[in-house]
């Protein structure tokens, strides 16, 4: 008992220098940021992505709070299963603080409630899955700054009814659950303009030329005037160049969702191919192609250029520009939020913290979409849009220009 | 005659050739009979063994072969399954696609019987199974692991599930040509078994399908026998092939016992025909013959033969044994005849020999007895020879004394020319007389040899100075050439190697008119304790050679070259004649070398002589061409070679001698140098530009105007090789690079003239050495001047008509010339020129007289 007595002052001295030693440890390691994306299959936008994110970066000497910031890549293929084993990966490194995730949708819905219940501080500057941010069974940990689907299907719809003024869509999805939950959102857009598809269509990952040639066949047979297409660029250019093959009554004009943009898609269907076919596509509204008079936007451009030196010289060398926009503008709030928040060096209050100055953010960041004030709020079935940075005034339609440039089609039109 | 014993016949003991037949037969039928069986026996079993071992090898190459099918047609199957996009989705997107993998894997179905599917994750996680049992867990498997890394395109392996063994084939599903999952189908092991080829054809045989320790499967009959084991190369498994062999061996021996039973039948049938055959026609007549010949040998003439036998081999043999009954009769008689006449001829032969040897002997007796009494007379020749020489030198002694004593005191000039005569003439019969005395001693064999130790050194030294009037009365130079490690003394009789050496250079002079007379001496060193070695000296002329007709005779008595003019060259022709007997003498040989017009070298050759080596000898003889112990006569010495400083070298080496020392920078310099100066030495480096050392050196040995010029080669190289190239190309001499002075002026002095500084006695001569190596001359171009300009004319009224006391005056002003300028070669001339003055030694005023312009030029440089 007097023993005990007479050491406890000693342990407790030691226990705080041990705590305050390893915490003074833990400042100096760097904390990483990972990105778990499809790096083989969509390396466009993973590529993208990643620029954003290093750019935005950049800005502030790549620290936060006196702490060295390190960008670690993981590839998952788009398979959700290998997506899950890097979130394993990232649980396990207790300098990791947050997770921008690519442009695939399915893994984050098929490993959504893991990453909610592991706490997984999950940014989302691409997949636009519509349930990605909604999780109501606890804490919401995944915050998104893209396209929601959600609402993409009534910009859609919206465009090919007032802008374009076609009527009967068919709608042409893949089998994943990106093409389910578009099947509902677009439904409902239609619906509400008292419309219904002429049919509904699937395909899955990896079709060949001459199943896109038959299904576009069924769909003109229809008696379809347009397409309302969900898929990724892989499988958009397969459409693309069936569509440019077909004849001329069986042509319909394409009004895609925005996954085509993923990938090579420009440089794959050329200028001459694409003069062929009528596409249009969803994109988020900023471009530094169709906005060369934002003054901050030269800016980024040209932090960007001395980041990437050898890739980025001019507007266009940005390739899939929505990954590096999403990524710079999410990049920028969150490290308002991390300033906001703070760093313990216990890594699990750490990333609870920062969670919680995203909801709260009490400064507003200047972004290149827009200048975002408290972009995200405290998410429930009440407030489904609160994890969502973007909302419909965000969105807009574009088309690839001459020079595999996007262009925004509200901007100089 | 032929003796009675041996035509006894044999009674017993030896088998008749009846009997041998039947043995014979019978045995070749029994060998024949074991051999064909056995060799029958032998193939039918390796027959069977490789029917064996084709049937098994047939069986095996079927079931690797059905099975290799059997899996290849179900893998082929399930890898068009793993294409469809729904199995690819599932494996991307799992959850998502749960619905639809599940309706899809429950529509497949495989070749064969109850199959099931699974479809795993890339890391063998259970995605969906048409098995009902849900705990499968494919996730440690390490096949998982290479299919997702694409190291393998299919996996098959053998496996258990309920009980049940199961062929599991999996193949991985391709997303973007990346594994992304895998495909599982697993089949019952018992589908082979339905496998028509595989169950036909196995008859009584059994075959067992292996894996681990486990019999997954087996076709054919029900047999536990031991079987041989194969390995097949899909999934590891392990083909035991059995089989009953019993029944086929049976069979096989029945028709072995059944083929040897015939074969012996037909080989003891044909023994027989064979027996009674050769019983026929080859014994029976045989017998008949035996009895026919026995009468012969009992001198029954007359015998016959029928000739008429069945076998044409009997027959001859007939007719030859008739012939012969009639030769042995005829024959005995002329023997008898050709004996008698034999012995008669031996006997008279035998008597003629015994005449002859008599004859012979008789002859040799006369001819050893002509041989002894030649050989007397010759000795009692050399003896009265010997004697009468002694009995001739005595008076001889007296005449020449007395003319001696009386050449004083007579003042006629006529009679002192007569005295004179009488002295030459009396000294050439001295010669002759002692040269007979000489050959006459050595031929009786009265002449003794006294070896005793002496250095060749002074020997030659002795030589030089014995020839030196009569050298230079003829103008010539004696070169003397005695290697630096020669031995400092030799085991031989010097008084007669002195002898064979006057002689040798004695001819030399007198056969010379122009260039030089070379003595040397080379020397090996045999291998040998006792410090033996050979001697060989050099006597070289360039005189007027001797032709090769006339070379074998010159050693001849009594014998001249027959163009050799007595009255112009004198002589007794036994020189040549003493020098090779005393040379033999002393267990040598002398050999001439002679071109006619170009000189003759003479060389004396001793075999195993003593050589000595004193310390204290070799120092003292070293000394001796030390300048502070010898001084050099005036000299030319030309250095060629490319190098400045080496050049420089040898000029500052030599510049208190009074040796002159010009340069030339290349061996093509150096043989314009070599005519033009004409050097008494030439000092040559090997490796040059332009022209090297040895081209230089052959052209200059070449050209008769300066091959009498001696050259030391300069070189850095030691190895033999390049020695022997030096001396074979005609150097002289060679110093090592880089040489010490000492080493310089010791070469020197075996090429230059010089002598020793104590011992000459001239007064003048040491203070003029000691002056030379202080001062060079003193305005040498004043001194040339003075010379040219006062003496040469001086010099041109004398020639001819020499005046002694011209020439003194004229030595005396020389003399003075030389003082003021300190010019040691003008110095040396008039030391020469004051005692031939003195002397009154007209040839030699003479001979130094028509040097003096050279002597001019010489100065000049």
């Amino acid at each position: 008992m007097t023993t005990t007595a007479r050491c406890l002052p000693g342990s407790i001295f030691l226990t705080i220098c041990m705590i305050w030693a390893s915490m003074a440890h833990a400042q100096n390691e760097p904390i990483h940021f990972y990105l778990d994306a499809d790096l083989t299959n969509a390396s466009t936008s993973s590529l993208s992505i990643e620029q954003g994110i290093l750019t935005a970066l950049s800005e502030v000497d790549n620290k936060i709070v006196g702490r060295r910031v390190v960008l670690l890549k993981r590839d998952h293929h788009g398979n959700s299963r290998r997506s899950l084993d890097n979130l394993k990966q990232f649980l396990a490194d207790d300098q990791a603080l947050a997770l921008f995730a690519g442009l695939h949708s399915p893994p984050l819905l098929a490993n959504r409630t893991f990453i909610n219940e592991q706490g997984i501080l999950l940014l989302d500057p691409w997949a636009a899955a519509g349930p990605i941010t909604r999780y109501a069974n606890g804490k919401n940990w995944i915050f998104r700054l893209s396209v929601d689907d959600s609402k993409a299907g009534s910009v859609l719809v919206n465009h090919l009814i007032n802008v374009r003024g076609l009527k009967k869509p068919a709608l042409l999805l893949e089998q994943t659950g990106w093409g389910r939950s578009n099947k509902k959102t677009m439904g409902r857009a239609l619906a509400e303009n008292d419309l219904a598809p002429t049919g509904i269509f699937w395909f899955n990952w990896g079709l060949k030329e001459s199943s896109a040639r038959i299904l576009l066949r069924q769909i003109a047979g229809t008696g379809a005037d347009s397409i309302l297409f969900v898929g990724n660029s892989p499988e958009g250019k397969i459409f693309a160049r069936a569509m440019a093959e077909l004849s001329g009554s069986k042509k319909m004009p394409i009004v895609s969702h925005w996954g085509i943009t993923g990938g090579d898609f420009p440089q794959v269907i050329g200028l001459a191919l694409r003069e062929k076919i009528d596409l249009t596509f969803l994109q988020t509204s900023f471009s530094f192609v169709s906005m060369p008079d934002n003054l901050f936007g030269r800016q980024v451009l040209k932090q960007a250029s001395t980041v990437f030196p050898d890739l980025i010289n001019k507007a266009t060398d940005i390739k899939a520009p929505a990954g590096f926009v999403h990524g710079y503008d999410l990049t920028k709030i969150l490290i308002a939020a991390v300033l906001q928040a703070g760093l313990s060096g216990d890594i699990i209050e750490d990333r609870e913290n920062v969670r919680n100055a995203l909801e709260e953010l009490k400064t507003p960041v200047k972004g290149l979409i827009k200048i975002y004030n408290k972009p995200f709020g405290k998410f429930d079935l009440e407030h489904p849009d609160s994890h969502e940075a973007l909302s419909v005034e965000d969105f807009t339609m574009a088309r690839y220009g001459e020079n595999d440039e996007i262009l925004l089609l509200n901007v100089g039109e | 005659m032929v003796k009675a014993s041996d035509s006894a016949p044999p009674t017993e003991g030896i088998i008749s050739v009846t009997m041998a037949l039947v043995f014979f037969s019978l045995i070749v039928a029994i060998v024949i009979t074991l051999a064909v069986s056995g060799s029958a026996y032998l193939g039918v079993r390796a027959l069977n063994e490789y029917e064996q071992q084709m049937f098994v090898e047939h069986q095996i190459h079927v079931v690797e072969k059905s099975i290799a099918t059997f899996l290849d047609h179900r893998l082929a199957i399930l890898k068009d399954y793993a294409k469809f996009p729904v199995l690819k989705q599932g494996v991307m997107n799992p959850e998502s696609n749960l619905a639809n993998v599940t309706d899809f894997m429950g529509d497949l179905a495989m070749l064969g019987g109850e199959s099931h599917f699974s479809l795993l994750d890339y890391q063998g996680g259970l995605i969906h199974s048409t098995f009902p049992d849900k705990w499968l867990d494919y996730t440690y498997e390490s096949w998982v692991a290479e299919l997702i890394a694409g190291k393998a395109n299919d996996f098959v392996s053998v496996g258990r599930l309920q009980g049940h063994y199961l062929w599991r084939l999996a193949v991985p599903v391709l997303f973007n040509g990346m594994p992304e999952g895998i495909l599982v189908c697993e089949i019952p092991i018992m589908a082979l078994e339905s496998d028509q080829e595989l169950s036909a054809g196995m008859g009584s045989g059994r075959l067992e399908l292996i894996s681990g320790d486990n019999i997954i499967a087996f076709f054919g009959s029900d047999l536990t026998l031991p079987g041989d084991d194969y390995l097949l190369g899909r999934a590891e498994i392990i083909m035991r092939f059995r089989w009953d062999w019993t029944e086929q061996e049976r069979r096989s021996q029945q028709l072995l016992f059944r083929l040897s039973l015939i074969i012996s039948g037909l080989t003891l049938v044909g023994s027989l025909i064979v027996f009674f055959l050769a019983r026929r026609y080859f014994v029976v007549p045989l017998y008949s013959f035996r009895e026919k010949t026995k009468m012969l040998a009992d001198d029954y003439a007359g015998v016959r033969i029928e000739s008429g036998q069945p076998l044409k081999e009997m027959s001859l043999l007939a007719c030859d044994f008739n012939r012969m009954a009639d030769h042995v009769f005829s024959r005995d008689e002329k023997l008898q005849e050709a004996r008698d006449g034999l012995e008669k001829k031996v006997r008279e032969r035998t008597r003629e020999l015994k005449n002859e040897l008599d004859e012979r002997k008789r002859v040799e007796l006369e001819l050893a007895k002509a041989v002894d009494d030649a050989e007397d007379a010759n000795r009692a020749k050399s003896e009265f020879l010997a004697n009468m020489s002694h009995e001739i030198r005595t008076p001889m002694n007296a005449v020449l004394g007395f003319s001696d004593l009386l050449l004083p005191l007579v003042s006629g000039k006529r009679s002192q020319k007569y005295l004179e005569s009488i002295q030459s003439a009396g000294k050439s019969l001295m010669t002759i007389i002692n040269d007979i005395l000489d050959l006459s001693k050595i031929e009786a064999g009265r002449l003794d040899l006294q070896y005793e130790q002496f250095d060749l050194r002074l020997l030659f030294k002795e030589i030089e100075q014995m020839f030196e009037v009569a050298l230079t009365e003829k103008n010539l130079v004696l070169r003397i050439a005695i290697p630096v490690d020669f031995p400092s003394a030799l085991l031989l009789d010097e008084i007669r190697l002195r002898q064979i050496l006057v002689n040798l250079v004695g001819n030399a002079v007198k056969f010379t008119s122009q260039g030089y007379i070379k003595l040397a001496v080379s020397h090996t060193v045999c291998d040998d304790p006792k410090g033996l070695g050979e001697v060989k000296i050099y006597v070289a002329d360039t005189g007027m050679g001797i032709p090769e007709k006339e070379q074998k005779h010159v050693f001849e008595s009594f014998r001249q070259q027959d163009n050799q003019s007595t009255r112009k060259f004198g002589g007794t022709g036994l020189g040549l004649t003493i020098c090779q007997r005393l040379v033999e003498m002393m267990d040598g040989r002398i050999e001439l070398e002679s071109e006619h017009g170009v000189g003759s070298t003479f060389t004396v050759i001793f075999n195993d002589v003593s050589l000595f080596y004193s310390q204290q000898q070799r120092v003292e003889s070293e000394e001796k061409r030390n300048p502070e112990v010898i001084s050099f006569d005036p000299a030319r010495l030309l250095i060629v070679d490319d190098i400045a400083s080496n050049r420089d070298l040898v000029r500052e080496s030599l510049h208190d001698l009074p040796v002159q020392v010009f340069a030339a920078v290349d061996g093509e310099e150096g043989v314009a140098e070599a005519l033009a100066l004409l050097p008494d030495l030439i000092l040559m480096d090997i490796r040059m530009p332009v022209m090297n050392g040895y081209e230089a050196t052959s052209r200059i040995k070449a050209d008769p105007r300066t091959r009498h010029i001696p050259i030391v080669a300069l070189t850095a190289s030691v190895t033999v090789l390049e020695k022997a190239k030096i001396m074979d190309i005609g150097f002289d001499g060679f110093l090592f690079k880089p040489f010490k002075r000492n080493e310089l002026i010791r070469e020197l002095g075996l090429h230059l003239r010089w002598s020793y500084r104590e011992g000459d006695n001239n007064d003048l001569l040491l203070e003029d050495e000691q002056a030379m190596t202080v001062e060079p001359v003193e305005d040498l171009e004043g001194l040339i001047t003075t010379l040219e300009g006062e003496m040469l004319p001086i010099w041109q009224e004398m020639e001819g008509t020499v005046e002694m006391d011209v020439a003194a005056d004229f030595s005396e002003r020389l003399a003075v010339i030389a003082q003021h300028h300190h010019a040691t070669v003008l110095k040396i001339f008039v030391v020469d020129l004051d005692e031939a003055v003195q002397n009154f030694d007209i040839r030699n005023l003479q001979t130094l007289l028509t040097a003096f312009p050279s002597l001019i030029h010489s100065l000049k440089g």
